[in-house]
């Protein structure tokens, strides 16, 4: 996928007009990919940033920074690491964006309204308060733990995918999962104090 | 290695397994409903862009599609632009235009900048582009208008104005559509990313003049870039962070009143009005 003519252009274009031919394959080759990778990863990447602490309202953004990043880099990207990239960058772009919301003192709200009024609004609102408050149980988590946690507990991968997706030894994925786990537990049950404390 | 049973399956309690499942479901719905909205919504609005050939009909379709769509326009005008930035570049009047943008079934649709006539904003940020709108309720993230004291004391740019004048609806004739934008000449998308990257770092670090340093060199650098509007908010940020809170939120105002919708607009409310900004979750 990667010819070695496609580092002529990393610049963004200097290459003589008599490449015209070339450099329009070559974009199209790009493009190609970069449209493969949105129709294949994009639910990935959202679900990601979400489950990394981006909050819904910034998950679109977020998930466009992920993609934005994939296509500065695209010709760096080795064929059949696109996943690993795109969670590598929705780290950082989730990184980002807690310390952006911690520097603006923004306020967190556990619980949130629905958006409609739709005949499952009952259920929804349910949902979104169970969403809410697993938010606020996986803020207690570390990144790097709790990247491990959401991919094994929430996106249901094996631990030797998690590993590979990492580029972490798997018994460092297993002990990060270890710890996550901890923590959610100790963090629900501490969760689970304070609502009966509010109820 | 033996993976250990999930703790929605087993292992924590009703009130875990509540939350946990939560994080599944919710996610995984609302994860396939957005990317039907920004995916498919670009899509179909380039495809009517296409069948029609009218700033008209695109316009009726981004209305349907709305903020969202827009910005993943704006991406997929991104993509073709990171991709295909030297071949637009290197086009000339004896050239066989180039189709900007692909759809998402896989057709080269007409390039994005001539969806309509703000959308042509949002990819070509230059000033002479960045006119108000005439449109009423058209795109607020790119009918607006220039925010020329985002860098002080800096040249206006002067860039030359496209065939097309951007505030007048493109002719019927599809030719005009695949016009290469004026902005895609420039440097590679993965050059201004990585520029703006360096601001975005420095403002995470907690360094905001060295942010707003990084942001004047990307504006010089890129006068009229296609992240411009990212630049602009991270200036607000950097601004607001380095003490500069009167400056931060005279062009947060700006900003504000210039793109109501945007997403980024309830990120720079926090700043120039915080008690207005609505809940983030």
């Amino acid at each position: 996928m990667i010819s070695s003519s496609l580092a002529v252009a990393e610049d963004g274009g200097l290459a003589p007009p008599s490449h015209g031919a070339d450099t329009g394959s070559r974009a199209g080759e790009d493009e190609a990919r970069l449209r493969a990778m949105r129709h294949e990863h994009f639910e990935f990447v959202w679900r990601s940033v979400r489950r990394l602490g981006v909050p819904e309202a910034d998950a679109d953004d977020a998930t466009q920074q992920v993609f934005i990043v994939a296509a500065g880099k695209l010709r760096v990207i080795a064929e059949g690491s696109e996943r690993a990239f795109l969670f590598g960058a929705a780290l950082r772009v989730a990184s980002h964006v807690r310390r952006a919301q911690k520097r603006r003192g923004e306020v967190t709200y556990a619980v949130t309204e629905p958006e409609d009024g739709s005949p499952s609004a009952e259920e929804l609102i349910d949902r979104r308060r169970a969403r809410a408050l697993l938010d606020e149980v996986l803020k207690e988590l570390p990144l790097e733990v709790r990247a491990v946690f959401v991919l094994f507990e929430l996106e249901e991968m094996t631990l030797s995918e998690i590993a590979t997706l990492l580029g972490i030894p798997p018994g460092t994925a297993a002990s990060r999962l270890r710890r996550g786990r901890e923590l959610f537990q100790s963090a629900v049950v501490r969760l689970r104090l304070r609502q009966r404390g509010h109820g | 290695m033996t993976d250990p049973k999930r703790l929605f399956d087993d292992g924590a309690d009703d009130f875990g397994k509540a939350l946990l499942g939560a994080g599944r479901t919710l996610d995984a719905e609302q994860a396939r409903e957005r990317k039907l909205a920004m995916l498919g919504a670009a899509g179909a609005a380039a495809t009517a862009a296409t069948a029609v050939g009218t700033g008209a009909a695109a316009k009726g379709a981004l209305h349907f599609t709305g903020a969202a769509a827009l910005k993943w326009l704006l991406f997929v005008g991104l993509v073709a632009a990171a991709g295909g930035a030297l071949y637009v570049g290197l086009s000339s009047p004896g050239t066989p235009n180039r189709p900007g943008a692909l759809t998402e079934h896989g057709d080269r649709g007409p390039a994005i900048a001539a969806v309509s006539p703000s959308n042509t904003v949002i990819l070509d940020t230059n000033t002479e582009q960045l006119k108000p709108s005439p449109a009423p309720g058209d795109n607020e993230m790119g009918g607006a208008p220039a925010l020329s004291h985002s860098e002080p004391g800096a040249p206006q740019a002067k860039l030359a104005a496209p065939d097309q004048p951007v505030h007048k609806s493109p002719p019927a004739d599809t030719d005009t559509n695949t016009k290469p934008s004026p902005s895609a000449s420039g440097e590679s998308l993965a050059a201004e990313v990585a520029a703006l990257q360096k601001a975005r770092e420095a403002l995470a670090a907690g360094r905001p003049k060295k942010a707003l340093t990084e942001l004047n060199i990307y504006t010089k650098r890129f006068r009229g870039g296609r992240l411009a509007l990212e630049a602009e908010v991270l200036r607000i940020e950097a601004l607001a962070q380095s003490g500069e809170r009167k400056a931060a939120a005279v062009l947060a105002e700006s900003f504000l009143a210039a793109h109501p919708s945007s997403p980024y607009a309830n990120r720079v409310r926090a700043i120039a009005e915080p008690s207005k900004a609505a809940p983030i979750q």
